[in-house]
């Protein structure tokens, strides 16, 4: 056997053993893993990710006239902070982020579901009541987030937002 | 055990020998003389898996609370998140210091 076949037999050898993952490597990967916890935890309080209605803007007309049963989408107070407006069969005007709370779909108005119609996400089926923006069915994990809106002689104006599940 | 093998040999042998000059390991060596330590290597592998399951948790909330508009509760959750690495923290070094 000469020096270079020794030296790569030596080789093999290591990273054969380097292979085996002990109980202290699972242990040191465990601790490593719960330091990006605390990390994420700590950045996600602090403020990093951006939530529907973060930001300021001045009042922005949304359309002219909203038919009961019809809906608009549109983006407010940012033009990442998509938004649908709809006007039910009794005449309410309301308006929420179109941004599913589960894994950020667009959400959709479909009047033809539901006994008054449903904000409906395809993705994973998420269901959420047109009244009030709560999770009536499927996975999302929080009521869809209000664009406040106002109804003035030349059209419908979004005028302010609330965070998801906060009343007027 | 060493005894029994080699009867000549004692767990003093060499000792005050002239031609020894730096010493061996003493009397005891190569005997296990912490017999618990692999058990207490998987307990601590335990805890802190179940600390990292916390966390997961701990994170959920804490994303769910900042999205509604409930800082105060994220920040909660984050120190929990970080008590809890903390925790982590000491199982891996005070044990690893032991583990030797």
């Amino acid at each position: 056997m000469s020096v270079d076949e020794q030296e790569v037999a030596a080789l093999r050898e290591r990273i054969a053993a380097d292979s085996l993952t002990s109980r202290r490597d699972y242990l040191r990967l465990a601790v490593t893993m719960s330091g990006g916890l605390a990390l994420g935890s700590a950045v996600t309080a602090a403020g990093i990710f951006h939530r529907h209605g973060d930001g300021a803007a001045p009042p922005k007309l949304v359309t002219a006239a909203l038919a009961p049963g019809e809906s608009v989408a549109f983006s407010y107070p940012g033009e990442e902070d998509r938004a649908v407006a709809l006007r039910m069969a009794d005449g309410t005007l309301v308006a929420y982020s179109s941004i599913c709370t589960h894994l950020a779909c667009a959400v959709l108005w479909r009047a033809d579901r539901g006994e008054r119609g449903e904000l409906y996400c395809p993705c994973h089926e998420g269901v959420f009541d047109p009244r009030t923006g709560a999770v009536t069915a499927g996975p999302p994990p929080r009521p869809l987030p209000r664009v406040l809106l106002e109804e003035r002689a030349d059209g419908i104006y979004a005028v302010g937002t609330l965070r998801s599940g906060e009343e007027a | 055990m060493t005894h029994d093998r080699y009867p000549r040999i004692r767990p003093t042998s060499g000792y005050a020998d002239p031609r020894i000059r730096s010493t061996g390991p003493g009397p005891g060596a190569g005997v296990e003389t912490d017999p618990e330590r692999s058990s207490m290597l998987s307990g601590r592998l335990a805890l802190v898996l179940s600390i990292v399951v916390g966390q997961l948790w701990a994170i959920t909330i804490g994303l769910n609370a900042w999205m509604m508009g409930q800082t105060r509760t994220a920040w909660w959750a984050a120190a929990f998140s970080v008590a809890s690495f903390l925790v982590a923290l000491w199982a891996w070094r005070l044990g690893e210091r032991r583990d030797r």
